[in-house]
């Protein structure tokens, strides 16, 4: 194994706001700067890019100091909020534009697909378009002279080959111009987020082709995407960027859970000031709390054990208990239901009578390891959108560890799903 | 580890004149499909097609003999006037075409530029190459005009000196490119400089020796304000001896044409010194 990809103190400063005239003077001191060999007067000012604060400054770093290197055959997620600087360091890599300080040494010839189908024309045909975006991603002609009939097979175009693409449907262009970077065989790959357009058949074939070109031919691929099973899937190394910063490096899974906790940190809000919820409000979530088989306070739990869920309320008009139907489930992060309960389907009711507290009891937490999020839904004598009283995503994080669920002596895999026991057997 | 391994070393700073020639003909495929997409999409969906690369010199033409030729009674003297103020306009066009579509490269060409790396110089050099095809065959209908006018009236108008035309024509594209090199990488940051050229540039036209009237007459006539204006500008020494060439009417001055060419050649080179500087960060700016 040998390093591809070294990166030394790679930073990059952005003006905020208007480029105009205004910037005339500041051209003039920045050259001034370089001519007389001292450093960029604005990078001093510049802060840390963080999204969601007003800056002080006009200066902004997009990246600051950021060191790693890339191993041969190693496919590198990188992952991070938007405008933690993703793009800009993919930028950088590419060429597109340059470091403002730092280096970055590279062995190989280097392909990127910021975009796919970059610079196709809808008037030419989709043969005449897989040599136009070929050549422009740097392949030569009788390279693709060569391939042509593989890339229209993995396209999946064959019978469109001489229509103009400007009658293909948008899937179709994505389909094509993959198919094309697809075949670049560039030592290094570098890829955005491409592969969220297209059906899943085809999202599933791109990763596959992929996974091919790093463990077939020992390619090393850097991929930004904000979908975390998909980089799970593909990646074996992971970077998380936050506001221009490297939090963390190291394997794929410990990176996709920093990522996590730093999203979840962010909108750590109490649950009862949160306003992304619906419903009418007659009653709301006010609090949640995970407990063990012992009453003790606790956020994770061994797959197959007890977990005990305290719902805290909020009255805000006078309700009947009785007629209360209380919905949970658990979700992946992209709010997919993995397991629910609903309090009218167990035959659990409520006393008129009762405090504003009730508990969800679950003597075997069968779920796969992973970290779950939990959905409340509160609603009065049906479970209809006008009864619904409250409704809210992630009022916690529940995170489950692996356990021997199957076997003594096996623990089982990390992935989102329910766990049912069942044997395989020979006749 | 050894550091003379890296194939590519990406820092902030690069030398004045770095420009990679090798690159640029690694890329030479590229070059070859972006003037074939100029060339089929250039006229897709007309009804005439390519005949409008004859129709528009025709019409010019006719329109310049009617103004400068009847109205203005600047007709060139001795040489039909129909061919005078047909070859004239076909080889400023081509200037003005190149150079106006390469003075606006970055901002035209800001999407592809965005998202894939490849040698810049190759979209200037494609502008030149899609507009050297268009002038080439504008020049085909010049010369069946003046073969035309030989049947007709027996006076052959291509002089001796055309042996030259090669060299006058690699000079206008420098020229054109050099102009447009420099002019696209000052207008990424400062667009105003982008308004002052679309519409001087046409304005142009009318004080430049060839194209109302050949310099020497032009000279005489021009008011005295006006006639630096003919006399400095390096590309009317290029149009009239163009003239001279293929229609007889017109001047051939070596000292004119060494002229033109140092101007030629300094701007390219400034051209691609500040077009190498912008092309690195200009994604920023744009």
């Amino acid at each position: 194994m040998s390093t591809v990809i070294q990166i030394d103190n790679l930073s990059k400063i952005y003006d905020l706001g208007l480029v105009g005239t205004g910037t005339l003077s500041k051209d003039l001191n920045r050259t001034w700067a370089k001519l007389t060999g001292k450093p960029d007067p604005y990078a001093k000012i510049a802060e840390l890019n963080d999204r969601t604060k007003k800056s002080q400054s006009n200066t902004v770093y997009a990246l600051k100091n950021i060191n790693f290197s890339v191993e041969q055959g190693e496919i590198l997620g990188i992952i991070g909020r938007n405008g933690a600087g993703k793009s800009t360091l993919l930028k950088i890599l590419s060429e597109i534009t340059s470091p403002s300080s730092g280096s970055i040494k590279i062995k190989g010839r280097i392909a990127s697909l910021l975009e796919v189908g970059t610079g196709m024309h809808p008037e030419m045909t989709a043969r005449q378009n897989i040599y136009l975006n070929g050549s422009l991603m740097g392949m030569r002609r009788y390279e693709i002279k060569n391939k042509l009939d593989e890339i229209i097979a993995f396209a999946g175009i064959e019978k469109y080959v001489d229509t103009p693409v400007k009658r293909f449907s948008s899937g179709m262009n994505v389909r094509l111009g993959f198919a094309v970077a697809a075949f670049l065989e560039p030592e290094i790959l570098v890829v955005d987020e491409v592969l969220a357009v297209g059906d899943a058949e085809f999202q599933k074939k791109a990763i596959g082709k992929m996974q091919d070109i790093s463990k077939g031919e020992g390619r090393t691929i850097l991929f930004v995407s904000h979908n975390m099973a998909s980089i799970r899937h593909l990646c074996n190394s992971g970077i998380v960027l936050n506001n221009g910063e490297i939090s963390y490096q190291g394997s794929i899974n410990s990176a996709v859970n920093e990522y996590l906790s730093i999203n979840t940190e962010q909108d750590n809000i109490p649950i009862i000031k949160r306003t992304d919820r619906t419903g009418n409000g007659n009653i709301i979530v006010s609090d949640v709390t995970l407990k063990n088989v012992n009453n003790e306070i606790i956020d994770t739990v061994f797959c197959g054990e007890y977990l005990k869920i305290e719902i805290s309320l909020n009255k805000k008009r006078d309700v009947d208990f009785s007629t209360m139907i209380v919905a949970c489930s658990l979700t992946d992060i992209y709010q997919n239901n993995i397991a629910s309960w609903v309090s009218d389907e167990m035959e659990s009711n409520f006393h008129s009578s009762m405090q504003n507290s009730f508990f969800l009891e679950i003597p075997n937490i069968n779920l796969r390891p992973n970290t779950y999020f939990l959905f409340i839904q509160i609603s009065f004598g049906s479970t209809q959108s006008d009864d619904i009283a409250d409704s809210i995503y992630n009022t916690k994080k529940i995170t489950i560890l692996s356990s021997n669920f199957f076997s003594e002596n096996k623990k089982i895999r990390s992935s989102y799903s329910a766990l049912i026991k069942a044997n395989f057997k020979t006749k | 580890m050894d550091k003379n391994n890296w194939d590519k070393i990406i820092k902030s700073r690069r030398s004045l004149f770095s420009v990679d020639f090798k690159k640029i003909w690694f890329y030479r495929d590229l070059l070859r499909m972006l003037v074939f997409r100029d060339f089929v999409i250039y006229y897709k969906q007309t009804i005439l097609g390519p005949t409008w690369f004859f129709i528009q010199p025709v019409f010019i033409a006719v329109i310049n003999l009617f103004i400068f030729g009847k109205l203005a009674g600047l007709g060139p003297e001795g040489v039909p006037g129909f061919l005078f103020y047909m070859s004239g306009p076909i080889l400023w066009q081509y200037f003005q075409d190149t150079f106006l579509k390469t003075a606006s490269t970055f901002t035209d060409n800001q999407a592809v530029f965005g998202k894939v790396h490849f040698p810049r110089l190759i979209i200037p050099l494609t502008i030149l190459i899609s507009g050297l095809l268009k002038f080439g065959v504008q020049l085909c209908l010049l010369i069946i005009t003046i073969y035309y006018y030989y049947i007709q009236t027996g006076t052959f108008s291509i002089r001796w000196e055309i042996i030259y035309f090669p060299v006058l024509l690699l000079i206008i594209m420098t020229m054109s490119m050099g102009f447009g090199l420099l002019v696209s990488s000052l207008t990424t940051k400062y667009r105003d400089l982008k308004f002052l050229i679309d519409f001087s540039i046409p304005l142009l036209r009318y004080v430049t020796p060839g194209i109302a009237t050949s310099y020497i007459v032009f000279i005489n006539t021009l008011p005295k304000e006006l006639i630096p204006f003919a006399k400095y500008n390096p590309i009317g020494y290029l149009i009239d001896s163009f003239n001279f060439m293929f229609v007889g009417s017109g001047s051939f001055d070596w000292v004119h044409i060494m002229y033109s060419a140092s101007f030629a050649i300094a701007s390219l080179f400034a051209g691609i010194v500040i077009f190498n500087q912008v092309e690195k960060n200009f994604m920023d700016t744009v």
